[in-house]
């Protein structure tokens, strides 16, 4: 499915140049330079207020930045049409953190409502897709009918991923997967995403706190602070950094853990 | 290139863009094979330009429908490819979502059931209000003055404006239409009895609930079942604090004592209205009216409409926090809530009004 990334290994998935958002009279990013290659899962960190929400909700377009430019295989999503804009989104799948399932539609509804609203195919395939996805989120077929004030919160991030991945979608954007999971339905999730990212060739970029998840299934942490990328690169890196916001994040985790 | 297929002696041959959504266009073409006179389909994906878990799925329903056929089906793909068709081999079977439309009678029945029931979580709402409220009664020191002020403030205060804009409209309306039929009789001059009787004892008292009930009934019933879904309702509980005592009996006093004050003001609205049209219309001036009142028994439909107030308010009150406090799933529930909360309260009002047009009938006030 991701063959035409494989075969232009030139073309990163995400392209992100001088990169610029403002609230209100605080600069959020000065201008934040980094590239995510197809199949990668990333890990976007940085203390809080760091940005991460705002670059996450920039780089789905749900927001307009001050200035640069976002590049998704290698088309521009700055500053073009809502129509050619909902085209481009079709590649990318978004997993909010609080899972962010419509209330009125049962599970199976809420996985099959992208299927049914952008494209033609007969409800018995959108039905067998959307459990297949069910499925592959670890799901078990007899939750299909519930509603999501019937679900526990580790079954309502496990639908809300089934239905980021519906449309099989080629990069999935991930806001804090494992917050408020228990941390072995946490561990559970984040192999999950790893497994899913292999067998889809999905690229991941995860907003993350769970400093196991981004050691278990991260290739690439990016630290976010001051407004820029203070650090990219792998998480057994980081605690080592000669930036000391960097060195604090991972080395005070670090202790704690092991103590 | 848009996702197509070559059908030539048991080979399909596919081509193009096998992805979401644009794939879904080759799906009726797919249904619509022959199967029928072959013995082996040969599946080839080696000319796909790219193909994600929709199209898997397509030409594995095609296989499924050929092997179903008996016939003998192979596959001619890349490791890629097989690899995401045996992701989607296996459905699980959908759970047995028959629909059964119900008959009429079992709606009916339904419908009554749910509505018994909700009476009776009204009632055990009223007990419940009730058993708070009463000891309070004896104690009134205890009374929270401060959430009484800003309830009253919010119910009545901020109600002024619509309240009196509202009445005074509505008295100038009814001034126009009585005094249309009066003159063809000559009988203008009893235009103010007339407006007294049907603005003091019925639409001042009415009109007030009925804004009210739109008004209050909704905020109450947002307020409360915002707290519910936040936890906040469980938290005073947990804290030792009666969300009764700390929600619901101040706005319940709050309304008791504003509507009557609000039914003064549209009753004073609604008269002004019909005294600036009868002083445009018919030159009778403000003085010449008030002066025909006491002969019109304006002060016993005065209480008669009063009378009605506080018992409006006790039913707005209570439907209003009553929705409020049994929302679940979550803000979607509070929007329902709402919404019902409204229909109830004017339903009751109109009720209640009806009620009483009876009683006072009977007893021959």
């Amino acid at each position: 499915m991701n063959q035409d990334a494989q075969s232009n290994q030139a073309t990163a998935a995400i392209r992100v140049r001088r990169l610029m958002n403002r609230m209100g009279d605080t600069l959020v990013h000065d201008g934040l330079d980094f590239d995510i290659q197809a199949g990668e899962i990333i890990g976007l960190v940085g203390g809080s207020g760091a940005g991460k929400t705002v670059l996450l909700r920039t780089l789905l377009a749900l927001r307009e930045p001050e200035g640069g430019s976002i590049e998704l295989f290698g088309q521009e999503m700055v500053g073009i049409g809502e129509v050619e804009l909902r085209r481009r989104r079709r590649r990318i799948g978004m997993l909010f953190q609080h899972g962010a399932l419509f209330g009125g539609l049962t599970v199976l509804e809420n996985v099959s409502l992208p299927l049914r609203e952008h494209t033609t195919l007969s409800p018995a395939v959108i039905e067998e897709l959307a459990l297949i996805k069910l499925k592959m989120a670890g799901l078990d077929p007899s939750v299909a009918g519930l509603y999501s004030d019937e679900l526990s919160g580790g079954m309502i991030k496990r639908v809300a991923l089934a239905r980021a991945l519906v449309m099989d979608p080629e990069v999935l954007f991930l806001d804090e997967p494992t917050a408020g999971l228990d941390p072995v339905n946490a561990a559970a999730f984040d192999e999950l995403i790893r497994e899913l990212s292999e067998l889809l060739g999905l690229t991941v970029v995860m907003v993350t706190h769970d400093l196991d998840a981004l050691w278990q299934i991260t290739h690439r942490v990016i630290f976010l602070g001051r407004g820029k990328v203070l650090a990219d690169g792998p998480v057994a890196e980081m605690n080592a950094s000669s930036i000391p916001e960097v060195a604090a994040y991972f080395s005070d985790r670090r202790k704690q853990k092991e103590a | 290139m848009d996702a197509g297929f070559n059908m030539q002696e048991g080979r399909l041959q596919c081509l193009g863009d096998w992805r979401l959504p644009a794939v879904a266009a080759v799906e009726p073409d797919l249904d619509a094979l022959s199967l029928a006179t072959l013995d082996a389909l040969t599946i080839d994906t080696s000319a796909v330009e790219a193909l994600d878990l929709g199209g898997a799925r397509l030409l594995q329903r095609l296989r499924e429908r050929a092997e179903a056929a008996g016939i003998t089906t192979a596959l001619e793909a890349g490791d890629a490819h097989r690899r995401l068709l045996d992701l989607v081999a296996d459905v699980p079977d959908a759970l047995q979502t028959s629909v059964r439309r119900p008959s009429l009678l079992a709606i009916i029945g339904e419908h009554s059931i749910d509505h018994g029931r909700e009476l009776k979580g009204f009632l055990a709402f009223v007990g419940e209000t009730s058993s708070e409220v009463l000891p309070r009664l004896f104690r009134p020191w205890t009374f929270r003055g401060r959430r009484l002020i800003s309830e009253l403030e919010q119910t009545g205060v901020y109600a002024v404006p619509i309240v009196a804009l509202l009445t005074f409209l509505v008295g100038m309306v009814i001034a126009y239409q009585l005094s249309i039929g009066l003159q063809s009789y000559g009988a203008t001059i009893f235009l103010p009895e007339l407006l007294t009787t049907t603005i003091l004892r019925e639409l001042g008292p009415m009109i007030v609930a009925i804004v009210v009930a739109g008004r209050t009934a909704s905020s109450f019933a947002a307020q409360l079942g915002t707290m519910k879904i936040n936890e906040e309702i469980d938290a005073l509980r947990t804290l030792g604090i009666s969300p009764f005592d700390m929600m619901v009996l101040p706005k319940f006093v709050a309304l008791l004592i504003a509507l009557p004050l609000l039914t003064i003001l549209a009753n004073v609205a609604g008269m002004l209205g019909g005294v600036v049209v009868t002083w445009i219309a018919h030159d009778q001036g403000l003085g010449e009216f008030l002066g025909r009142l006491p002969q019109g028994m304006g002060v016993r439909h005065l209480w008669l409409g009063l009378a009605k107030a506080p018992v409006f308010a006790a039913m707005i009150a209570l439907i209003g926090c009553h929705q409020g406090l049994r929302v679940e799933r979550g803000a979607e529930g509070v929007g329902r809530a709402t919404t019902t909360a409204v229909v109830q309260a004017i339903f009751a009002v109109i009720v209640i009004n009806a009620a009483f047009s009876v009683m006072f009938n009977v007893l021959g006030l």
